[in-house]
């Protein structure tokens, strides 16, 4: 769906490269999360993929076909919600809709079936200016989905929002994969990527020096071990034990015939810590 | 290695401006407009001498007359009188291209198969339409003297001048606060038509401001100048100039 090879790009007047020789793949209904600190150049990526940047070398593929190549009727099948809201602030959200909706050829859904979708029915009859942050986000979203796309690019697309809506939007996001949608996402928020993405790739210097599924980083980025918490008389006790031969440790298992053992659990890595060591600990150094 | 330097969806294989899509648009627009206070006073402005003048036209000539002795003020104020209106909704459609680039809407419809371009272009011919709707009422209203002929070719200059006016935002104005300062400026080009009364052949150093030469077109005081001809190519060709050099600039500003 998306292939990117070798892709470079420098921002005039910059003294470094934003994006340096970065490669990765996408497949066809897969939800992938490309990860960084910000001004790595994960809204520069998306931008090259939408066609909103020129002046890049290297190769940028979507659905097979060059980005140059495509032509404006691309964005029939490619939905885009950008990181801050692009939304006419005096009209209604229904009226916003009305007006992109008005803008595609191919049929799109009613805004009362998108703002169902995120829970915004409520507020559709309501003016934009009106609404909190994750409201316009939200509605972001709703503009992204209009026409039914293949392709979605979702710029940090639960920013503003409190935990409940921000799980309605991942499991919104979750139920687009489920329907076949291939999802480029860019984000901060580890949690979130750990929950949506099949695959993850960690943009820093310009490239992708880590990439793998979450459940794959984890474990390489972790320690095999595993910490159990356990009584001892009235205070609870961590030991930690390796999980090579861990059924034949004697320990662990005494601990386990003795039904002494409060909590246990792998001290494998968190997308987090996996964030900071894939990228140096950066955070917001790069150029653009 | 290949490079990369074409700007992609720039084919013209989007979706095109269609009747329906340029109502769509131009409704969202007028519900856009309406609801910004600033705005709507600009439009009721430019629709406010349409309304009154044809009413009170008798009783501001004979008070003009009492007054200063000026027979017909409201025939020497007329050049005023069909520019005011092109500029402010010139300035209408100016400020939401300012809106248009500061909050990324225009960004957001660059994504769209119907695109930034088609959209300016819808822009354009929406301003144009309206402008020269109110200019031919306003050239019967003020200037019937002119017959049909020159009315509607004066209502394309003035439709061509309020576009132009338009495109100064967006071209020369970084944000809306400096869209603001910039109006001062652009009230300026509401006086040029006036130059065109000076009974002397120094108000040619007026020539290269597109309003001037719709004063001269009018020419309420009957002053001598070049023939009519001249002033109808000289009109069209400072006008055509202006729009295309802002237009063009409009581009580059907006990415």
């Amino acid at each position: 769906m998306i292939s990117v090879s070798d892709l470079a790009f420098t921002y005039p007047g910059a003294n470094s490269a934003t994006l340096n020789h970065l490669s990765f793949e996408i497949a066809s209904g897969e939800v992938y999360g490309l990860l960084g600190p910000s001004g790595a150049g994960k809204s520069t990526t998306q931008k090259i993929l939408m066609g909103l940047l020129s002046g890049f070398s290297g190769s940028a593929r979507l659905f097979g076909e060059d980005v140059s190549s495509l032509g404006r009727a691309i964005y029939e099948r490619i939905g885009v919600s950008f990181e801050l809201p692009t939304l006419y602030l005096r009209l209604t959200a229904r009226e916003n809709l009305k007006l992109f909706a008005a803008l595609y050829d191919r049929p799109t859904r009613t805004p009362e079936e998108v703002l169902t979708m995120v829970d915004l029915q409520d507020a559709a009859d309501q003016r934009v200016e009106t609404f909190s942050k994750g409201m316009k986000m939200r509605l972001n979203l709703c503009r992204a989905l209009l026409h039914d796309p293949e392709l979605l690019f979702l710029d940090e697309p639960t920013t503003g929002q409190d935990p409940a809506r921000a799980r309605i939007t991942r499991e919104l996001i979750l139920r687009l994969k489920s329907e076949g949608k291939t999802i480029f996402l860019t984000t901060h928020n580890m949690t979130e990527a750990d929950e949506v993405c099949d695959r993850v790739g960690f943009l820093s210097g310009g490239n992708i020096p880590v990439s793998g599924t979450p459940a794959d980083l984890k474990r390489e980025f972790g320690r095999r071990y595993l910490a159990v918490d356990a009584r001892d008389g009235d205070k609870i006790k961590r030991h930690e034990f390796s999980m090579q031969g861990l059924g034949t440790n004697r320990q662990f298992m005494d601990l386990l015939e003795a039904d002494r053992i409060a909590s246990m659990h792998t001290l494998e890595a968190s997308l987090d810590d996996v964030f900071i060591k894939a990228t140096g600990g950066a955070i917001g150094e790069a150029a653009q | 290695m290949s490079t990369q330097t074409d700007f992609p969806g720039t084919s013209s294989n989007g979706a095109r401006l269609t009747p329906q899509r340029f109502w769509t648009l131009l409704g969202a627009d007028t519900r856009n407009a309406g609801r910004d206070p600033t705005l709507i006073f600009g439009m009721a402005l430019a629709v406010l001498p349409t309304i009154l003048f044809p009413a009170f036209r008798a009783p501001i000539n004979a008070w003009a007359m009492g007054m200063f002795g000026i027979p017909d003020l409201v025939l020497w104020a007329s050049p005023m009188l069909l520019v005011l209106p092109a500029i402010l909704i010139g300035w209408i459609t100016g400020f939401l291209f300012l809106e248009d680039r500061d909050e990324a809407t225009l960004m957001a419809i660059e994504i769209t198969p119907f695109g930034k371009g088609a959209y300016l272009q819808y822009r354009t011919i929406a301003t144009v339409l309206v402008t020269f709707l109110i200019s031919v009422v306003n050239g019967f209203v003020f200037t019937p003297h002119l017959g049909i002929f020159l009315i509607l070719f004066m209502a394309i200059l003035v439709a061509l001048f309020s576009i132009s006016i338009a495109f100064i935002f967006p071209a020369l104005a970084r944000n809306k606060v400096e869209g603001l300062a910039l109006t001062k400026v652009v009230n300026l080009f509401s006086m040029a038509p006036l130059l065109a009364l000076i009974p002397s052949f120094w108000r040619y150093l007026a020539a290269p401001l597109p309003s001037f030469w719709i004063g001269e077109l009018i020419n309420p005081a009957g002053i001598p100048g070049l023939p009519l001809w001249a002033i109808l190519c000289a009109g069209l060709v400072t006008h055509l100039f202006m729009l295309v050099w802002l237009y063009r600039l409009t581009l580059r500003r907006t990415g």
